[in-house]
């Protein structure tokens, strides 16, 4: 049990003032010292009874948590040292990928030399120009497609076709209509030969997680887009797999479900540690997310720059700072995108 | 309300059938018809429900819905399979789909002459004429279901470790569905009709083509108006009733309407 002396740090997340309990939290227990203790006060049982707790074990740090009348007080010790060692290993290495695709009568040179080494739980946010091989690089990573040459490993093990350990989330329609929300979310489950009472077990954790056990019966037609993505999502995470590969999830809603998810997928971050590779067109949407944002130049892509974006979350759109951020990387996208424009309209290369 | 708005969509049409049924009586009334030729309505709903009554026409239905199930059950069963082979596998597409293709393009009862010699004037024979009306058609529009299938479906299958039969089992076969349903509806009415020419054409055997042919050699025209009217009101049932709402539901789920 920890005491009440030695609170550093109190942090109230009453269901009013907070939609993110763990962006809120771990953005706390990142400003304090190891050893010392964070309050968090909040009414939102989800947050109290799992969220948090799961949070906290997931990051070595001790926890309490204590109710009274509606009303949960939960105590975080900031642990570091030898329980949380700073990793060198890597989650995910591209070592000199290269891949092009011949059509009749020329070979289109997509990804030219291409490295990117990802940290495990580590999110990654890829930008550029359209058609430069984004998608087709999230696809070398999932197994989809093969790389013309080069290496991808995922914990230092080079991988062979499709694997679970990395699942992609589409931009649309990759729901399977013929199945309701629930088996749409045990599909891979069922796959992988989970026995049926765990695997519904587990479709329906995940359900509530994504805050839609309420439809767990309905057929995708029925979904709006924001939830279906969050179906998907869902779906994703039932594989239990070490990366998320999403491609372009987001970009056919509007921009208030847009951010919501946002807020959603920061949160489902965090309560799994989950490494994430997401490609998006959107520079806002990549600032507001990532770890790090990754510029790809125009066809053939190489790694333009890089990005380390440290600013605190949840971070909001019209927010200063990632205003001047997401600036400051759309300039540097806007010769690229001139060279796209330049090659299509008027066929210079 | 609701049960109104449902049901209002037939109005017209009732009342139009009807309009054409006075017109048909007032014609007769009107000019001078033989009666053995033109038959009054009145005369038609006789025949229909003495052919009712005596039982002739209940097992004349038997007889034709019996040959169509077989025929267009098999037709269902070796269609879909023939067409998702044709689907996935180039070289079949090439060869047997081309064939396939071509074969279309034959109606039916062309067919007839070759079963006769083939089975004789046997219940295979007409069966046969039926198969190859529906079957092709089956065929086909499951080929270009599993064709169209889209894309996303199997790469998020193969991403959750999807692979081998239980692709085909679990993603390819529910996406084609609603093609095959609508190759179905297709295949059905063409086995319908070649049903029919073929028991007009065969000689015995009973069947709805077949008291439609013994009506003439008695010529009694209101007998074969009437079984006219019960050929046409089952093949409409079964359209209407069966496929359409199988169609527009699977359809909607499938996020194609």
């Amino acid at each position: 049990m920890l005491s009440d002396e030695k609170i550093t740090k109190s942090l109230n997340l009453k269901k009013e003032l907070c939609s993110c309990p763990l962006v809120n939290t771990n953005e706390a227990l990142k400003s304090l010292e190891s050893g010392q203790v964070l309050e968090v006060i909040t009414d939102h049982p989800p947050a109290a009874k799992e969220l948090i707790p799961r949070f906290c074990e997931f990051q070595h740090c001790p926890v309490s948590v204590v109710e009274d009348a509606g009303l949960w007080r939960i105590l975080i010790k900031k642990e570091m040292g030898p329980s949380l060692p700073e990793t060198t290993e890597l989650r995910l290495e591209l070592k000199d990928i290269s891949k092009g695709f011949t059509s009749t009568d020329s070979k289109l040179d997509v990804l030219r030399g291409l490295n990117i080494a990802v940290r495990p739980g580590e999110f990654i946010c890829l930008v550029g120009p359209s058609g430069c091989g984004k998608s087709t690089l999230l696809n070398l990573i999932a197994g989809l497609e093969t790389p013309e040459s080069g290496d991808i490993c995922v914990d230092g093990r080079p991988i062979k076709g499709p694997g679970s350990d990395r699942v992609v989330i589409f931009q649309e329609r990759a729901l399977f209509p013929w199945l309701n929300v629930l088996k749409n979310v045990e599909f891979g489950l069922k796959i992988k030969r989970v026995d049926k009472k765990e695997r519904r077990e587990r479709a329906r954790d995940l359900l509530r997680m994504v805050h839609l056990s309420r439809f767990e019966n309905s057929y995708i037609h029925e979904l709006s887009g924001g939830m279906k993505q969050r179906v998907a999502l869902a779906r994703a995470l039932a594989m239990e797999p070490k990366i998320l590969l999403m491609d372009e999830p987001f970009t056919a809603l509007d921009a208030q479900t847009r951010h919501l998810l946002h807020l959603e997928l920061q949160e489902i971050w965090l309560a799994t540690g989950k490494t994430i590779i997401f490609v998006t067109h959107n520079v806002r949407e990549a600032v507001s997310l990532a770890d790090r944002v990754i510029i790809m130049s125009a066809r053939p892509a190489r790694i333009k720059k890089e990005y380390q974006i440290d600013l605190t979350r949840p971070r909001r759109d019209g927010d200063r700072v990632v205003s001047q951020v997401t600036e400051q990387i759309m300039t540097e996208l806007k010769s690229e995108i001139d060279k796209v424009a330049r090659e299509e309209l008027y066929g210079e290369a | 309300m609701e049960k109104l708005s449902k049901y209002s969509k037939y109005i017209k049409p009732v009342i139009f059938l009807i309009l054409v049924v006075l017109m048909w009586q007032a014609a007769l009334k009107l000019g001078h018809y033989k009666e053995y030729l033109y038959p009054s309505p009145g005369s038609v709903l006789k025949s229909l429900s003495e052919g009712f009554a005596d039982g002739t026409f209940a097992r004349g239905i038997a007889m034709s819905l019996k040959r169509i199930l077989i025929g267009f059950g098999f037709s269902i069963v070796v269609g879909t399979l023939l067409g998702f082979l044709i689907g996935r596998v180039k070289l079949l597409e090439e060869t047997v789909g081309f064939l396939v293709l071509g074969l279309q393009a034959l109606p039916s009862i062309c067919w007839l002459p070759i079963a006769i010699l083939w089975f004789g004037l046997s219940e295979r024979a007409v069966i046969f004429v039926v198969i190859m009306g529906a079957l092709l058609s089956i065929t086909i529009a499951t080929t270009d279901g599993v064709k169209n299938i889209a894309p996303v479906y199997l790469r998020a299958a193969k991403t959750m470790g999807a692979k081998g039969w239980r692709l085909y089992l679990d993603v390819l076969a529910p996406a084609a569905l609603p093609a095959i349903i609508s190759g179905s509806k297709l295949g059905w009415s063409f086995a319908w009709r070649s049903l029919m020419a073929g028991e007009l054409l065969f000689i015995t055997g009973g069947g709805l083509g077949f008291l439609l042919q013994s009506g003439r050699e008695m010529n009694d025209m209101s007998r074969v108006m009437a079984v006219m009217a019960v050929i046409i009101i089952i093949g409409l049932v079964v359209d209407r009733a069966v496929f359409a709402p199988l169609e527009t539901k699977i359809r909607r789920r499938w996020g194609l309407a």
